[in-house]
């Protein structure tokens, strides 16, 4: 699954010369590969090979998730394929790294920054996705690098599917709650772990009347998220704040999100993240965090190839985050068991996000494939 | 002041003969170079044909000058650069003492 539209154009976007460009489009095509054609062939491998060999060797058959990491990690094919998906991934940033190594962008003048704002250890031991430097990197005032480059691996990583302004999740999410809401109307939002901003600006146009602001602790995304929405014409502010502890005043936002952020995290800086969005909520406001699933504990199979984000893919906090009960979680941090639902929100960019699995019948049948969608009110 | 080419982070091992795990990545970025040439190539016929210049047998036919081999020459390190880098990487992550699944356990559990 792809889409092959091009990156929208602003003025903070660094997408290189002829080669470069030809290199990240190379980049695109293999991880497509990788994730739309690959990935579910190993499911074949694990039907006609991986698993009978499982038998052989241990005389039952591959049942939890355990099992079949045993079973594939025998096999060859497998092998080769995890280390061309590993290449894959890198790929990706070595294309898209020395154009903006050339350019060394330099911007951002709205971003509300505060240099006393830390990245937790969750963002600064290792390099999440692989992103060699990370997403908290800084490399002084008005340093943009880590922004841009996230920005186009962002577009190449997903396929092109978050669409050529990155912003599916966002609009996506937007489109949920005028469906499910239509009566709400938020004067004020915060996107928490907002990155560069992909999933904040369809704020600005999904509720024009209302004051839009993004927060994140890593300054060179803080400083490109404010040059993208200015180019564009977006009126948000993007703070350096982290989303454990943002300091702003007690029931200050009417709508408080994050999109895909919380699997970046950690398990006590989650609790800490539902809790801070809870304070933050004027009555009546509403958090909405939207995320990967829970792993559906009938589904082996699936379980055993989302925790190959954990083990491949610099995802450390992915393979425990999806054991979590979220709505439990939520009442926890403040909520009312009955201000909390969970619901799914599917489209074509989350597919690709979990590598176009293939589910079981069975498993198809139990669970519909999409992201997680919390949605805690504030009475 | 540079941007780093390797995450922090341990490179999984994937085959038990870590050269394997070598050549994919060779591999793979060889492919892309080639890719690259190819767009490279279809990019130069169409303008070539666009402007009329670019006459049969004249790719053939062309002597590279001095500046234009140094030149070469230069772009030629910078590919090998590209292509090789899994050699260099594995060299940075020896030089950093890290232990990724020491932070998977402190993360789970923090």
């Amino acid at each position: 699954m792809k889409n092959l539209v091009d990156q929208t154009e602003h003025a903070a976007l660094i997408k290189g010369d002829h080669d470069d460009r030809a290199r990240q489009d190379f980049a695109f095509t293999l991880r497509n590969r990788v994730t739309s054609d690959w990935m579910p062939s190993s499911r074949t491998v694990f039907d006609k090979r991986a698993s009978a060999a499982f038998v052989r060797a241990t005389g039952s058959a591959p049942e939890s998730p355990r099992d079949i990491r045993a079973a594939m990690d025998a096999d060859s094919w497998y092998r080769f394929y995890l280390s061309a998906r590993r290449t894959s991934q890198e790929l990706i940033w070595e294309s898209t790294i020395p154009s903006v190594a050339r350019a060394l962008p330099q911007g951002g003048e709205g971003a509300d920054l505060d240099a006393s704002v830390l990245p937790p250890r969750y963002m600064s031991a290792i390099d999440i996705h692989c992103m060699p430097g990370g997403y908290a990197a800084d490399r002084g005032v008005g340093d943009m690098a880590a922004g841009a480059v996230y920005d186009r691996g962002v577009y190449l990583y997903m396929s092109g599917l978050m669409g050529p302004r990155n912003d599916a999740v966002g609009a996506l999410t937007v489109a949920y709650l005028r469906r499910h809401f239509p009566e709400f109307t938020p004067a004020r939002i915060l996107d928490m772990g907002c990155g560069v901003g992909h999933a904040t600006l369809p704020y600005c146009d999904g509720f024009p009347h209302a004051e839009v602001h993004g927060c994140d602790v890593a300054p060179a995304l803080i400083r490109y998220a404010d040059e993208r929405a200015r180019s564009w014409g977006k009126a948000a502010t993007f703070h350096q704040r982290d989303a454990e502890a943002t300091g702003f005043p007690d029931g200050y936002f009417d709508l408080v999100t994050s999109h895909i952020v919380l699997h970046e995290t950690s398990t006590s800086a989650l609790s800490r993240i539902l809790a801070e969005s809870r304070r933050l909520l004027a009555p009546g406001g509403m958090a909405v965090h939207v995320d990967q699933p829970r792993f559906d504990g009938a589904d082996a199979w699936g379980t055993f190839l989302q925790e190959n984000e954990t083990y491949y893919n610099n995802e450390p906090f992915w393979r425990k985050y999806r054991t979590i009960d979220l709505h439990a979680a939520a009442v926890s941090a403040g909520f009312d068991d009955a201000d909390v639902t969970l619901d799914i929100l599917t489209a074509d960019v989350v597919t690709q996000s979990q590598n176009n699995a293939k589910l079981t019948p069975e498993a198809a049948a139990r669970r519909r494939a999409g992201f997680s969608i919390l949605i805690a009110r504030a009475p | 002041m540079t941007l780093p080419r390797t995450a922090r982070g341990k490179r999984p091992a994937f085959d038990a003969n870590p050269s394997v795990d070598r050549l994919v990545s060779i591999v793979l970025a060889l492919a892309s170079e080639l890719s690259v040439l190819r767009d490279r190539l279809d990019t130069m016929e169409i303008l070539g044909a666009q402007g009329g210049w670019l006459a049969s047998g004249a790719v053939d036919s062309f002597i590279a000058d001095q500046p234009t081999r140094e030149r070469r020459e230069l772009a030629r390190d910078a590919y090998l650069d590209r292509v090789l880098h899994i050699m260099t990487a594995e060299i940075e992550g020896l030089q950093r003492d890290e232990d990724y699944w020491a932070t998977v356990g402190e993360i789970e559990t923090g």
